[in-house]
């Protein structure tokens, strides 16, 4: 469907949470009003955190999104970045941390310079935490995506397989 | 056939030009090179580096440095420069009065006068004006819950101060509107039951009275002394969104001027003394009158005596001559303004403190040339040859540059001096040294902007600045955007950077692009254009800088993004053909002494 929608909401960060209304949200929020940024708090559809804040950054007309997935996951995203490279991913995060995110958010749509810790102990900046435990953290649609390059990839090379999933 | 190789060495890099002479063809440049000076110009530590240049340009040609039949070098010009900065005045407040720093984002506006106590007095408050102070331990809900309970009590909160980031939280939680202003660390310092002041101005707006003595004077009731002594004050808080100033009983704030020392101008017949706090122009004025300067010394147990013993110091050890006989022939000084910590102040306030930027040259009879030549032939086993002065090559060399004739001046701006020489149209050749070049620019730079950081001022210097506008483009100081395919990193955001090389370097300040390009520019208008007309006008026969027709800019800061264009431009009016040299046609502003050692000893064949 590609009707044209005009938007007429009203410029906002959106906060979409994944779970319950999450604990550390009100944090989050005292960040965006220390900086004096409107905001709104959505329950999302998605099931992880950082399809969570594309989608709630696709959504606010400022186009930044924030999503909450469970065990104080906080993802900053904003609409022009890729879905999978958003901007700052944490998990387990403080209260301080909580703020620290929001109050970069509305300083994303402030344009002025972040808010990052003095001493680069990891976290603050686009690393993934998971990257070096050698996990893999994905998105339902990368997810989708990833396993369909590998059946083909697995049938291009066993060809004797062909026929078996059409 | 001979191979001859040009070398020159120079403060900051060696250059070499490669030549094959032939008796039926002439010669032929085949190859050139550059590395890093070691050592100090003009002593043996430098040859390290002219082997590191040799091998550099016979490998460029397939031949070793066995086969070069003769080393030419140049007579370096002895001249050392050196820079040193002297506030001249400062501010000091004895007892802690002020806060005046711009936290992003201060709650509420307007102006509140009362008596400071800590907002967990409140309770014990009647119906008096009070400002609050809310150190850390307390969290904003409960700050603001117990502001609410004094104002229906009557207390009338007239401000806070607040430790954390939290003036907008606090602000939107009470039932008042009040100037708040947070981002105070030092909040225990803040004396208790003093009256003060707190103001916040409106978005985008700056405060209005407690940056005015006279506003101060109403706030507190002061006398005309007393106004007097406030000035300080209310000048470090010009420019501020948010302030807050306490008076104190004993509160003492003073602008006092720094004995910076005297200098003495030496000339040849005649010498004069002035004070260093009289500014740039009269310390330049006084040079002028004495030109030429034999001599300048400084008022010992001075900053400025100090620095100029510590230039012939280095001096006399690179020329291993007596200290007394080092004299210093040039002085470059310049205005600047430096922001200094007020002392005393609470949040680490800076006032902008007038001082003066010094350079100085010296010139001895000769550099131990000889001794590099020695040393040099002994590792090689080549001839060596000491061709020339440096300013009669480098004019040899310059003169390759397609579309200049003579007579011809050209100027060399280094590191440590300003450099001009003159062809006249018998090919005789004069020179001058001035003190003060790059070096003083990266100098201004790293004061005027607050830096401390002489490598980040050397990369202000010399790279243009870009402001990241949004995750995917930057404007450039031009105004033009550059878009990216990938996304910007975070640490990028928003920030001014320095584009150096393809990688983006953010800037640790919080000066806008446009306030940096300025200390830039002015830095280099300052110490260039003023030097490179001081120059010319020396040299030209009539001291009368019209009558010199081309001007070749030769060197390393010729390199320069914008020096270039800003010395072309102000020459210009003078109606002079000013431009960058470009030797042999191909080398740019490069080479111009490596090349000239080489014409020289052919014609001189």
């Amino acid at each position: 469907m590609n009707t044209y929608t005009l938007k007429t909401k009203k410029p906002a960060i959106y906060i979409d949470f994944v779970e319950e209304v999450p604990g550390c949200i009100k944090y989050v929020e005292y960040g965006i009003e220390e900086e004096g940024v409107p905001w709104e708090k959505r329950k999302s559809s998605c099931r992880d955190a950082v399809s969570a804040a594309y989608k709630a950054a696709s959504d606010s007309p400022i186009g930044i999104g924030i999503g909450i997935g469970e065990n104080n996951q906080l993802v900053l995203h904003h609409q022009k970045l890729p879905e999978r490279q958003p901007l700052f991913n944490l998990r387990g995060v403080s209260k301080e941390e909580a703020r620290t995110l929001g109050a970069n958010s509305a300083r994303l749509a402030k344009r002025i310079p972040l808010k990052l810790k003095k001493t680069p102990e990891g976290n603050d900046c686009n690393t993934n935490p998971d990257a070096e435990k050698n996990c893999i953290d994905l998105s339902e649609r990368e997810l989708i995506d990833l396993i369909t390059i590998v059946v083909k990839e697995v049938l291009k090379r066993h060809p004797q397989f062909r026929g078996w999933g059409d | 056939m001979k191979v001859i190789a040009g070398v020159d060495i120079g403060n900051s890099t060696t250059e070499t030009a490669l030549v094959r002479l032939n008796e039926e063809a002439g010669c032929n440049f085949i190859a050139s090179s550059i590395v890093q000076t070691t050592g100090i110009k003009g002593t043996v530590e430098n040859i390290p580096g002219i082997i590191t240049a040799l091998k550099d340009v016979t490998k460029k040609t397939g031949i070793s440095v066995k086969d070069i039949d003769l080393i030419l070098l140049n007579e370096a010009t002895p001249v050392i420069g050196d820079v040193a900065m002297e506030t001249i005045t400062e501010t000091i407040i004895t007892e802690s009065t002020m806060i005046g720093h711009n936290p992003s984002t201060p709650g509420g506006e307007g102006l509140g006068t009362g008596k400071i106590i800590d907002i967990t007095d409140l309770d014990s408050c009647k119906d008096e004006k009070v400002i609050c102070l809310i150190p850390k331990e307390v969290d904003f809900e409960t700050a603001a819950g117990m502001i609410n309970k004094a104002l229906e009590k009557g207390v009338d909160v007239q401000g806070a101060v607040v430790q954390k980031d939290d003036g907008v939280l606090i602000s939107n939680r009470i039932a008042k509107n009040m100037p708040i202003v947070d981002e105070v660390s030092e909040i225990h310092k803040i004396p208790k039951g003093m009256p003060a002041a707190v103001e916040v101005a409106q978005q985008g707006k700056t405060i209005k009275t407690l940056s005015n003595p006279y506003g101060i004077a109403i706030v507190f009731g002061l006398s005309s002394e007393e106004t007097k002594m406030i000035v300080p004050i209310a000048r470090a808080l010009i420019g501020n969104r948010s302030a807050v100033v306490i008076k104190t009983p004993k509160g003492d704030i003073k602008e006092r001027k720094i004995p910076a020392g005297s200098l003495t101008i030496s000339g040849e017949k005649n010498s004069l003394t002035v004070d260093i706090q009289e500014g740039s122009a009269k310390i330049m004025e006084t040079a002028e009158k004495v030109w030429p300067i034999a001599d300048v010394t400084g008022e010992s147990g001075t900053n400025v005596g100090g620095m100029l013993e510590r230039v012939r110091l280095l001096m006399s050890e690179v020329t291993s001559q007596e200290i007394s006989s080092i004299k210093i022939q040039d002085i470059l000084a310049i205005d600047t303004m430096l922001p200094q910590k007020v002392r005393g102040a609470l949040a680490g306030e800076f006032s902008m403190e007038n001082g003066v930027a010094l350079a100085a040259m010296v010139k001895t009879s000769r550099l131990p040339m000889e001794q590099i030549a020695r040393k040099l032939k002994d590792e090689l086993g080549i001839e060596v040859h000491i061709q020339g002065v440096e300013a009669n090559m480098a004019v040899l060399g310059a003169l390759t540059t397609p579309g200049s004739d003579i007579p011809i001046a050209i100027i060399d701006m280094g590191g440590g001096s300003t450099d001009a020489a003159l062809m006249n149209k018998e090919r005789k050749i004069t020179s001058i040294h001035l003190a003060g070049a790059g070096d003083m620019v990266t100098m201004l730079i790293n004061s005027e902007l607050g830096l401390d950081d002489i490598k980040l001022a050397e990369d202000i210097k010399r790279y243009p600045l870009a402001k990241v506008e949004t995750l995917y483009s930057i404007r450039l100081e031009d105004g033009s955007v550059k878009f990216f395919d990938r996304p910007l990193e975070p640490e990028l955001f928003a920030r001014v950077v320095l584009l150096k090389e393809d990688v983006m370097v953010p800037l640790p300040t919080d000066h806008s692009m446009e306030k940096i390009r300025n200390v830039r520019r002015r830095a280099k208008r300052e110490v260039f254009v003023t030097n490179v007309l001081r120059a010319l006008s020396k040299i030209s026969p009539t001291n009368n800088i019209r009558h010199i027709p081309f001007v070749v800019m030769v060197g390393g800061s010729a390199l320069d993004f914008e020096i270039p264009d800003m010395i072309s431009d102000s020459l210009a009016r003078y109606g002079i053909v000013c431009g960058r040299a470009n030797i042999r046609g191909k080398e740019g502003p490069r080479n111009a002494v490596a090349t000239g050692l080489v014409l020289s000893y052919i014609s001189g064949r």
